[in-house]
């Protein structure tokens, strides 16, 4: 790997994992995994805390776990990004809880106006999040907005259920579903 | 749909909602039964799932900011550095391999991290009003404070002020089961979990001159302990001590209030429970003054019986 492609947010696939070296550590590995997932963290807590100065704070609390937890990393069960995605993710959860508040989402709220948006950076590929897109792809499409909806934009159930004028179980049965489809549990209940 | 199937897709729907944030308290006692009744449930595996189906949605990702980035680097030195000094071997260990390696690893983060505990502590001892540096003279006894160390039973400890009273630890917040500080804080170095585990030392004030002691701090459970060895007693009706603690991750002109306590003086190595009013990331610093009975929500500083350093 090049230095040039260290200073470059959007690494490419097939990247080598920096948290072993960050368990390790490696200065030059942690300040290239900021480089590297600070675009992600900092929009998932854009998205999922109520102001900016509250999103600034919860991803330094999200990278100190990050190096926490660096250590517990396993190549064989997972991609670092989910890993890094899974510690911002439980992070900005527990702030919300303990804010007990709920945000409004500062980015559109409409899944497919992202097209239409500037061309800003976006999340580079990995298998598992390509094995996820795929299964993403092939729901319905009710189901793939109400995933966006909550998952991307952090909308609660109640604004999902609101905004496309549907009950909340189902709502909740949608995502419980895709969510298990991404899991494998292939899922033929209505045979059951 | 069997029964067990329906119990299953329940429990999973009762998960998502606890990953999302949507448990509600009702539903929560559902979900803890329905986990005790299927203990193989992977929770892990659903949050890694959320977490790759919210990347595949690929949401526009925005430049983190420098100054954010340059803040979090600043975070991630001090942090290492704490860890490095938290992970000390024994140096009486006569197996343990040699600490060399350690500082090669860490030694970039100790002097980074140096560099930090300086300016604040610099910062912290930068010239105080006059008043306060009338009451850093070591001639009048601190307001409130003995001048010395009381140790109840030494023929040549000094009289206890008359208005001392015999306090127990901490303030009137003190948790049910922190009533036992001193077993509290065995029990958490029994824990073996990693803790921050620093000495105090003087910190200007002649009150704190001859404070020795420990403060152990547990960045998970966001609890700890203070031990102190000839810190005097105090009358909380004229002072008391006051806890801060210096997080990396906060602007240092801020630190965490962890509480008001009083030193009863009945014996040495007096144990202390912190109440820090903010979760804490990065303990830096802690350092002990003196205040006004209640304490201050913003202390001049003026008057630092002890500190200790993390890094």
């Amino acid at each position: 790997m090049t230095q040039a492609s260290h200073d470059n947010p959007l690494e490419q696939p097939g990247d080598l994992p920096l948290l072993p070296d960050v368990a390790a550590g490696d200065r030059a590995a942690v300040n290239r995994c900021i480089r590297r997932y600070g675009p992600l963290v900092w929009s998932m807590a854009r998205r999922l805390s109520p102001t900016p100065e509250d999103a600034e704070d919860a991803v330094q609390e999200i990278f100190i776990n990050i190096w926490r937890y660096a250590a517990r990393f396993d190549t064989t069960r997972g991609s670092e990004k989910v890993f890094v995605a899974v510690l911002a993710r439980r992070t900005l959860i527990d702030r919300l809880r303990g804010m007990k508040s709920r945000l409004a989402v500062e980015t559109p709220l409409d899944p497919g106006a992202d097209a239409e948006g500037p061309p800003t950076l976006r999340a580079e590929r990995d298998a598992e999040v390509e094995q996820a897109r795929q299964i993403l792809g092939q729901l319905p499409l009710p189901q793939q907005r109400v995933i966006a909806l909550s998952l991307v934009h952090g909308l609660s159930h109640g604004e999902i259920a609101a905004r496309l004028a549907m009950p909340l179980g189902t709502v909740k049965t949608l995502l419980r579903r895709g969510i298990q489809r991404v899991q494998g549990q292939v899922i033929e209940e209505d045979k059951l | 749909m069997s029964p067990e199937r329906m119990l299953r897709n329940r429990l999973t729907e009762l998960a998502v909602d606890q990953l999302l944030g949507e448990l509600s308290a009702e539903d929560a006692a559902e979900y803890r039964g329905l986990r005790e009744r299927f203990p193989d449930f992977d929770d892990a595996a659903l949050e890694q799932s959320v977490a790759a189906l919210q990347l595949a949605g690929d949401a526009p990702l925005e430049p983190l900011p420098e100054r954010l980035r340059v803040r979090v680097a600043t975070d991630a030195t001090a942090w290492f550095a704490s860890q490095w000094r938290a992970a000390d071997p024994p140096a009486a260990d006569p197996v343990a391999p040699p600490v060399a390696a350690d500082w090669v690893r860490y030694g970039g983060w100790f002097a980074a991290a140096a560099c930090l505990v300086l300016a604040l502590t610099v910062w912290l001892q930068r010239p105080s009003p006059p008043a306060a540096r009338i009451a850093a003279l070591p001639e009048p006894p601190a307001a409130g404070v003995a001048a010395e160390p009381a140790r109840t039973g030494s023929p040549s400890g000094p009289a206890p002020l008359p208005a001392a009273t015999p306090a127990r630890t901490t303030d009137a917040e003190t948790a049910p089961d922190e009533a036992d500080p001193e077993a509290a804080r065995a029990q958490l170095l029994a824990s073996r979990r990693p803790v921050v585990h620093r000495a105090w030392r003087a910190g200007g004030d002649p009150t704190g001159l001859q404070v020795s002691g420990d403060v152990i701090w547990d960045p998970r459970t966001q609890t700890g302990y203070m031990r102190f060895v000839g810190l005097p007693r105090n009358d909380p009706n004229v002072a008391q001590y006051q806890l801060w603690i210096f997080d990396g991750t906060r602007d240092d002109r801020f630190p965490v209030d962890g509480g008001v306590f009083n030193i009863s003086g009945v014996r040495d190595g007096e144990v202390v429970a912190i109440h820090a009013r903010l979760r804490v990331a990065v303990p830096l610093m802690f350092a002990v003054t003196i205040e006004r009975p209640g304490g201050v929500v913003v202390s001049d500083r003026s008057r630092i019986a002890a500190l200790a350093n993390t890094t």
